[in-house]
């Protein structure tokens, strides 16, 4: 059977009935890396998807790119929708996209979930190996792209705290191809360059995928192996990284590290102040304690004066009159004391006593005693009283 | 440098403070120590309020170069 000879053309329309009317090739989904990626004045987007092995050119229609929810940029991991054509002027295929998505998250997602946990099983995250920022911070460095909002995050948050703390910049790509290495050799070159005493690694917000150098494996590292504290810093409150769990300790924001670094100006001029009234206490403690020791001094210089030892006479007569006092009181309860016993005496004599042994006590009618023998001529009537009673009794006139 | 004079003042102001504690301290250093801190504490006040943020680049080289974040603004 003789070959059939076709022309170039010939063959290039077969070509292209063949794949055009291929089912499978009139609506393809293929997941591959952005590249070459580029917008025509025109409208149209143009970019090649690969993946490690092979490439395909790739072309979206200006109606199509119109409603792309983001800005497709090389590097990035898309899924393409699509047909594939046949150029056949030019002896060419393509996708002709008419969908373009970001994918690969969930792949990503995959990788850090698994990084995650071999990290954790190896102790990075243990807080038993966090280093603590030291006291005083003296000059920060900070990797970060110095386009980006974050350097402006920091500067402003450190200018308005305490303008003294120092920074250096080590600039660093913070996302798409290579970026998670340029941070990490910047955390090495900080570490080499020294004066440093904290160091933050950080950009600001992004999508999953702009945050994602965070996550990769030589950033942590560097973090890990760092000799100075690193505080990671990426992104907004929301964003949680590994960079955040291997870092020294986690800033929710750019602007927080700032903070975190930069001791309030304020608080240090309180400090200073503080410093001032304790030395001034300790000296006047001091002055306080030398004019006790002088006084204590002057007093044993007095007691050696001639009018000390007058002042010792007066005090000696103060004591003696003291026990003239108690003498002379001992002596007085003395004299009392014999009294009751003069007195105890007297009452022996009580005439009652006498009665018996024939002796009267003689009363007048006013009951007072009659002594003496005119006395009693004057009296009407007396009674006499006896031991055992009374006796009324009148005079006889004698003639 | 100016940042590490402060703190170098700081630390000094510290020490101070912790001798003047010191009971074994005679009274005439104790006053020499005490002028010194109160001279000290005023200087280092003052430097803290007229402290300039300095922001520096490292360049590829390894140098030191002022970096200047405002060129968009």
């Amino acid at each position: 059977m003789a070959d059939r000879t076709l022309n170039v053309s010939q063959l290039n329309q077969f070509i292209k009935r063949l794949v055009e009317g291929s089912a499978v090739l009139k609506r393809v989904v293929v997941e591959g890396e952005l590249a070459n990626c580029r917008f025509a004045a025109s409208g149209h987007l143009y970019f090649s998807l690969k993946d490690d092995s092979a490439e395909i050119s790739c072309v979206m229609w200006r109606s199509a790119a119109a409603g792309l929810k983001f800005m497709p940029e090389s590097g990035m991991s898309v899924r393409v929708t699509g047909s594939v054509q046949v150029y056949a002027k030019g002896g060419t295929y393509q996708i002709v996209a008419t969908k373009l998505e970001q994918a690969g998250l969930g792949a990503m997602f995959l990788e850090t979930e698994r990084l995650k946990r071999e990290l954790e099983k190896k102790g990075w995250f243990s807080r038993e190996i966090k280093q603590e920022l030291p006291k005083e911070i003296r000059r920060v460095g900070i990797v970060t792209s110095p386009a980006g909002a974050a350097i402006h995050d920091i500067i402003s948050a450190v200018e308005r705290r305490n303008p003294s703390v120092g920074l250096l910049l080590a600039p660093a790509l913070v996302q798409g191809t290579g970026a998670a290495q340029e941070i990490a050799r910047q955390i090495e070159r900080l570490n080499e360059h020294g004066g440093i005493d904290v160091i933050i690694v950080g950009r600001g917000g992004g999508s999953a995928q702009d945050l994602n150098a965070f996550n990769e494996l030589p950033v942590l590292q560097a973090i890990h192996d760092s000799k100075i504290p690193v505080i990671s810093a990426v992104g907004h409150e929301t964003d949680v990284l590994l960079s955040d769990f291997t870092a020294d300790l986690r800033a929710p924001t750019p602007t927080a590290a700032g903070e975190l670094v930069s001791a309030d100006l304020g608080e240090l001029i309180d400090r200073i102040e503080m410093l001032r009234l304790s030395m001034t206490s300790l000296i006047q403690g001091r002055i306080r304690e030398l004019s006790q020791q002088t006084d204590l001094l002057a007093e044993r210089i007095s007691s050696a004066s001639p009018e000390y030892g007058l002042l010792e006479k007066q005090r000696r007569c103060e004591a003696l009159a003291v026990t003239l006092k108690t003498e002379m009181n001992t002596r007085l309860m003395g004299l009392r004391a014999r009294l009751e016993r003069l007195s105890e005496a007297v009452t022996l004599l009580d005439p009652g006593l006498r009665l018996e042994k024939g002796w009267v006590y003689v009363t007048g009618e006013d009951g007072r005693p009659v002594v003496s023998a005119s006395r009693a001529q004057t009296e009407k009537q007396m009674t006499l009283r006896f031991a055992d009673g009374s006796v009324l009794v009148r005079p006889v006139e004698e003639k | 440098m100016a940042k590490a004079t402060i703190n170098q003042q700081l630390e000094r102001l510290e020490k101070i403070a912790a001798d003047l504690k010191n009971e074994d301290l005679g009274l005439e250093e104790a006053l020499k120590l005490y002028e010194e801190g109160m001279k000290l504490s005023k200087k280092c006040t003052e430097t803290l309020e007229k402290a300039e943020l300095k922001v520096r680049e490292l360049t590829e080289e390894g140098e030191e170069r002022d970096f200047d974040p405002g060129l968009d603004q």
